[in-house]
């Protein structure tokens, strides 16, 4: 079981109580989110009166759900009514849900007890957390380092143990990123299994709700009670799916490719050293690990490209809608259009104001052609490429960011560099594949040993396979090296210890 | 560099994008968001090498089709309470602008109130 599942089971069963272990949480964010800063808020009165409602239930005899009781984080962009949700922007400042996302709603009715808002960069567009307008978010091993980004706030709190489970969104790689370089399991569900309903819209053809979670078990079950359909979503898929906690954990006779695009030159020494080591522990519990030569997937190296432009373009509408009129502060003009010019322009920060001008750049006249329709046209090649792979092999592996945890604003004086952070995990967005990154290792250098993570990629709607087939890994790996920086006194119950 | 049917990204085209986008910027701003979308473009300039002749736009990857939504009225109980609270600028039950139709009236007055009552639809103003 996982310690997730253990915690709730507790809950349920009644030997574990709602209210101590939001309290163990809160405490052990109140010690430590000073000098890591993973969350923008924490509504320390409404995670109580949360779990009181969650003892109620058990005093009850009713059952709060397979989540009962379990402190939980959410990023600071999915809706929780009543919440802050600013996104990380000075544009949302003190703007407050007025509904739950569906993944709330979920999250609400298994039984979870949310303690805070994670941070993030700004309208996720970002690899490091450093683009939040309230500050960065420090990685627990090394807080001289960055957390990776965009969920960086959830992938740290559930690394320095202040919450058992996160949640997070990705769009180019925003929840395995960051938990690769925090040590943790992150998982992006297919595109369409769960729901945005409540999620703000950053790339609408490529934005999905996932868990950060201590392993896959864990993320499994979240995955599951947050996926299915919702009516207020056109794009999820209809019908029942398989679950993720139920599926066969087995790794003989997986079939396994590794595309060399995943494992070329500009990949990190040690990164790729703690690669290889797991592929071979793969092959030692029967997978059928293929090392491809470069050229199964010719277009990869065209994925930074293809998804910073049809990424931009996506917000570039999807963030019209910030105008100072409906929401948040507003930087008054003497004319409307004087208004939006300043409300937009002094108040998104200058990654967000560099995507902006992008996307529109790229859907203006005489341009369009040129780069926002050329992008899709390469978009759909890099899918076939995906797809064929998935002819021959039932997943793919490969290091999940091409190098370890990088130092606080060494990427920061060039966009470039810092787009380059996605190299491994967009392409896989684009093509709107299940991915999880497992923690893999550590990298060793001259400063604190940095986690390394294995990202595996899974066929369309596979997403149970491809949680299984890591809880596998994770069995063979054994436990994995925690950070335990934060964690000294850590309450058993609430994300130390099993 | 740029191809040579394409003009360089300069600070005019720029301003161009920045008021198509609504983004108010310096002087200084566009130069170096010129610069910056230049060196951008730059990087990105090898997608205009692959041929793409006959190869459809994938504007989604839906792995299992989706269901469109019921054409249905779902309730939202006091929407114009909640909607108007979190408006930075709003009174008597409405959205409050700068006038656009008549600039002789004067600038509106400010009437931002960081936290409204729900409980009160009309806005201090």
């Amino acid at each position: 079981m996982s310690r997730v599942a253990d915690i709730a089971a507790g809950v349920r069963a009644g030997r574990l109580d709602p209210v101590a272990l939001a309290e163990e949480s809160l405490a052990r964010i109140a010690a430590h989110d000073g000098r890591l800063h993973c969350f923008l808020d924490v509504d320390a009165a409404a995670a109580r009166r949360r779990a009181e409602e969650v003892r109620a239930q058990v005093r009850a005899g009713r059952d709060p759900g397979r989540l009962a009781g379990v402190p939980v984080a959410i990023k600071d962009n999915i809706a929780l009514q009543g919440a802050t949700l600013t996104c990380a922007s000075r544009i949302l400042q003190g703007y407050r849900a007025p509904y739950s996302s569906h993944v709330a709603e979920r999250l609400l009715a298994e039984g979870a007890v949310p303690v805070g808002r994670t941070n993030m960069d700004e309208f996720a567009m970002g690899a490091s957390t450093e683009n939040s307008a309230f500050g960065p978010t420090r990685n627990p091993w090394d807080t001289a380092r960055v957390p990776g980004g965009s969920s960086g706030g959830s992938a740290a709190a559930v690394a320095a143990g202040l919450v058992p489970l996160a949640f997070g969104s990705e769009t180019g790689g925003s929840i395995r990123q960051p938990a690769a370089l925090c040590g943790v399991t992150g998982f992006k569900p297919t595109y369409g299994a769960v729901s945005r309903f409540g999620l703000v819209a950053f790339g609408s053809s490529l934005d999905v709700i996932g868990p950060l979670a201590a392993d896959a078990a864990d993320a499994a079950l979240a995955y599951d009670v947050i996926a299915g359909h919702d009516p207020r979503d056109a794009t999820t898929w209809p019908g029942s799916r398989p679950s993720a906690v139920a599926a066969e954990r087995r790794l003989a006779g997986l079939r396994v490719g590794v595309p060399g695009e995943f494992l070329d030159d500009s990949v990190d020494a040690e990164v790729r050293a703690r690669t290889h080591a797991a592929l071979e522990l793969l092959e030692s519990r029967g997978a059928r690990v293929t090392r491809l030569p470069l050229g199964r997937l010719p277009h990869m190296d065209l994925s930074i490209p293809v998804y910073y432009i049809v990424a931009s373009s996506e917000a570039s509408s999807n963030l019209a809608r910030f105008d100072g009129v409906r929401y948040g502060p507003r930087a008054q003009g003497v004319e409307l259009l004087e208004t939006y010019l300043r409300t937009r322009g002094t108040l998104f920060g200058p990654e967000v104001r560099r995507r902006i001008l992008l996307g529109t750049f790229a859907l203006s006249a005489g341009y369009l052609d040129a780069w926002y329709k050329k992008a899709l046209a390469v978009r759909r090649l890099i899918l076939d490429e995906f797809l064929a792979l998935f002819r021959e092999f039932d997943l793919l592996a490969g290091p999940t960011s091409p190098f370890p945890a990088f130092a606080l604003g060494a990427r920061t004086a060039d966009p470039y560099a810092m787009y380059l952070c996605d190299l491994l995990t967009a392409p896989v967005c684009l093509a709107g594949l299940p991915s999880v990154s497992v923690p893999c290792g550590l990298a060793r250098g001259p400063g604190a040993p940095l986690p390394v993570g294995l990202q595996l990629v899974g066929a369309p709607a596979q997403d149970q396979r491809v949680l299984a087939a890591a809880a596998a890994f994770e069995e063979a790996r054994g436990e994995p090296e925690r950070c335990e920086t934060f964690r000294a006194g850590a309450p058993a119950a609430a994300g130390g210890a099993r | 560099m740029p191809a040579p049917d394409e003009p360089a990204v300069d600070a005019a085209l720029a301003a161009n994008v920045a008021h198509l986008a609504r983004l108010g910027l310096s002087d200084d701003e566009r130069r170096a968001a010129a610069a910056q979308l230049a060196g951008i473009l730059g990087h990105f300039r090898a997608l205009q090498a692959v041929d793409t002749a006959g190869v459809a736009p994938l504007v989604h990857t839906l792995a299992v089709p989706g269901a469109p939504a019921a054409d249905s009225v779902v309730p939202f109980a006091d929407a114009r309470v909640r909607l108007l609270g979190l408006a930075s600028h709003a009174r008597e039950g409405f959205l409050v602008v700068p006038r656009i139709l008549d600039a002789d009236f004067g600038p509106e007055e400010p009437a931002a109130h960081a936290d409204p009552d729900p409980a009160d639809e009309e806005s201090p103003g």
